[in-house]
């Protein structure tokens, strides 16, 4: 499970052509800069009219919840993966 | 004609294990809430050797498997995951029939000997969901010449393979399956047809036509063809609009709302959305059911025609509640609510209102889905059902197929 938190964060994506949503490659978080190990999956979670992306991803070896907010072009962690899972 | 039948492989277990690799190879199971008697919606495969099911309570589950791990189902997760496989399947053909959250029918008569045949195109999708899904979240593919064939060579697929049922192994199929797993044919009928001397398709394919008209209506007609190795409902692609005949929403009440005012808030809070599903569709209806469960697991319900159409939650609810107090009430332990509108037609087609007072309240509930549209479902609200909407989205609420059908409409996918 995710630990809940609204950080907001920098984060590098690239914008590839064949693929559905951009990707998340790098995480300015608490100070430091984590490369992205892996996107496990992305989903869009809807507010409204507004449709977000929802990032589970691995980032310098943490779990995290990432979540795009187009509306305002700006990045969030919503969540951080717990020790017991 | 070639069917596939696509089945995702432990479909909401499979998108969480993918979202978080800390859930992968557990025994987990995705639910509502288990402190308040939710039902399994979907078990992993690890759970599944521990004989937990969909549909089992939760605290059943914890008894077949006491370290299952629970995870709250997240229905935008999972609705997102089959717009894109459904995204993914048409691009192999445009017969897509989205049949629910996690099944899938494709029509590839045309496209299967383009790409290899039937079990290479099937190989095909299966990798290309790996690679553009996950490697968690898998399927299996029956494939057939109809879609009722199609679905029992799914369960020989399971999980994760391909079966296929050709022409020339259909008599065998129907001789050796019993009339219980076929999708359609529940336990009620099985019974009524295991009295009557029938227990496998075979048998049913040998009965007389006519007598099982006689004894289950037009139903009687498709279950003689489903004997015979013939299905009669057609595919439905994805683009096709489908008429709807209702609408309406039930709910199963988390502990804390099982008393007669629980039942009632949430009566409320599925009138309302029941209406605003009707404003957005362009929709009125004249005739008001509800359902209700007791703890002892026993239905009631009942129907009232209106005697004008209407989409307004207001009515809706005060004509359900009245039918319910006709009934004798809500009793002490109400475990679920539902509500439904039939003998719908388009708004445009009925009178616009007489009086201002009425005219006032099309506006607001107009004015309230918009800032519902624009800024969320929990944007604007009865004050009364905060609490049991809270309650009521925190524990489910998926199935969502014919809204991802009409997604993909929409984007022209």
């Amino acid at each position: 499970m995710f630990r809940k938190t609204h950080e907001p964060v920098d984060v590098g994506v690239v914008f590839p052509a064949r693929r559905p949503y951009p990707v998340p490659r790098w995480v300015l978080w608490r100070g430091r800069r984590h490369a992205v190990d892996e996107v496990h999956l992305v989903h869009e979670r809807r507010e409204g009219s507004v449709r977000h992306l929802v990032y589970s991803l691995t980032a310098g070896g943490t779990l995290l919840e990432l979540r795009f907010d187009p509306e305002h072009a700006r990045w969030y962690v919503d969540g951080v993966g717990d020790e017991e899972g | 004609m070639l069917i596939l039948h696509l089945d995702m492989d432990s479909y909401f277990a499979s998108v969480e294990q993918q979202a978080d690799p800390r859930l992968r190879g557990k025994p987990i199971v995705v639910s509502g809430r288990p402190d308040i008697h939710s039902v399994v919606a979907a078990a992993s495969r690890e759970a599944k050797q521990y004989g937990v099911r969909s549909g089992m309570t939760t605290w059943e589950a914890v008894k077949l498997c006491p370290h299952v791990v629970f995870v709250p189902g997240d229905p935008d997760k999972y609705e997102t995951v089959t717009r894109r496989f459904v995204e993914i399947l048409i691009r192999y053909t445009p017969m897509v029939e989205v049949y629910s959250i996690d099944e899938v029918f494709l029509d590839v008569t045309q496209e299967a000997s383009r790409r290899g045949g039937p079990i290479a195109m099937a190989e095909a999708i299966q990798r290309d969901f790996r690679r553009e899904l996950g490697a968690w979240i898998t399927c299996s593919v029956g494939i057939a010449p109809n879609k009722m064939l199609a679905k029992l060579a799914v369960e020989k697929a399971k999980p994760g393979g391909v079966a296929w049922i050709v022409p020339e192994e259909v008599p065998a199929v129907l001789d050796e399956t019993p009339v219980g797993e076929v999708c359609g044919i529940g336990p009620r009928i099985a019974k009524r047809l295991d009295l009557m001397g029938i227990h496998t398709l075979a048998d049913l394919g040998r009965y007389p036509p006519a007598r099982l008209k006689h004894a289950f209506g037009v139903q009687g007609m498709v279950l003689s063809l489903w004997g015979r190795g013939l299905d009669p409902n057609p595919l439905l692609p994805y683009w096709q609009e489908e008429e709807v005949k209702s609408v309406g929403h039930s709910h199963a009440l988390p502990r804390v709302l099982r008393h007669p005012e629980g039942a009632r808030s949430v009566l409320l809070y599925l009138c309302d959305r029941t209406a605003r599903r009707l404003r957005a569709k362009g929709l009125v209806g004249r005739v008001v059911h509800y359902g209700l469960r007791d703890a002892g697991m026993r239905y009631t319900g009942a129907q009232r025609a209106l005697d004008g159409a209407t989409d307004d939650e207001d009515r809706i609810f005060q004509t359900a509640l009245d039918l319910i107090e006709d009934h004798g009430g809500f009793s002490d332990e109400t475990t679920l609510v539902g509500v439904r509108v039939t003998d719908l037609q388009p708004k445009a087609e009925t009178p616009r209102p007489l009086f201002a007072a009425d005219d006032r309240r099309e506006r607001l509930a107009r004015a309230c889905d918009q800032i519902r549209d624009r800024y969320g479902d929990g944007a604007v609200g009865r004050g009364t059902v905060y609490a049991c909407r809270l309650l009521t989205t925190a524990t489910g609420g998926m199935g969502r197929q014919k809204e991802i059908a009409l997604t993909c409409r929409r984007d022209g996918a």
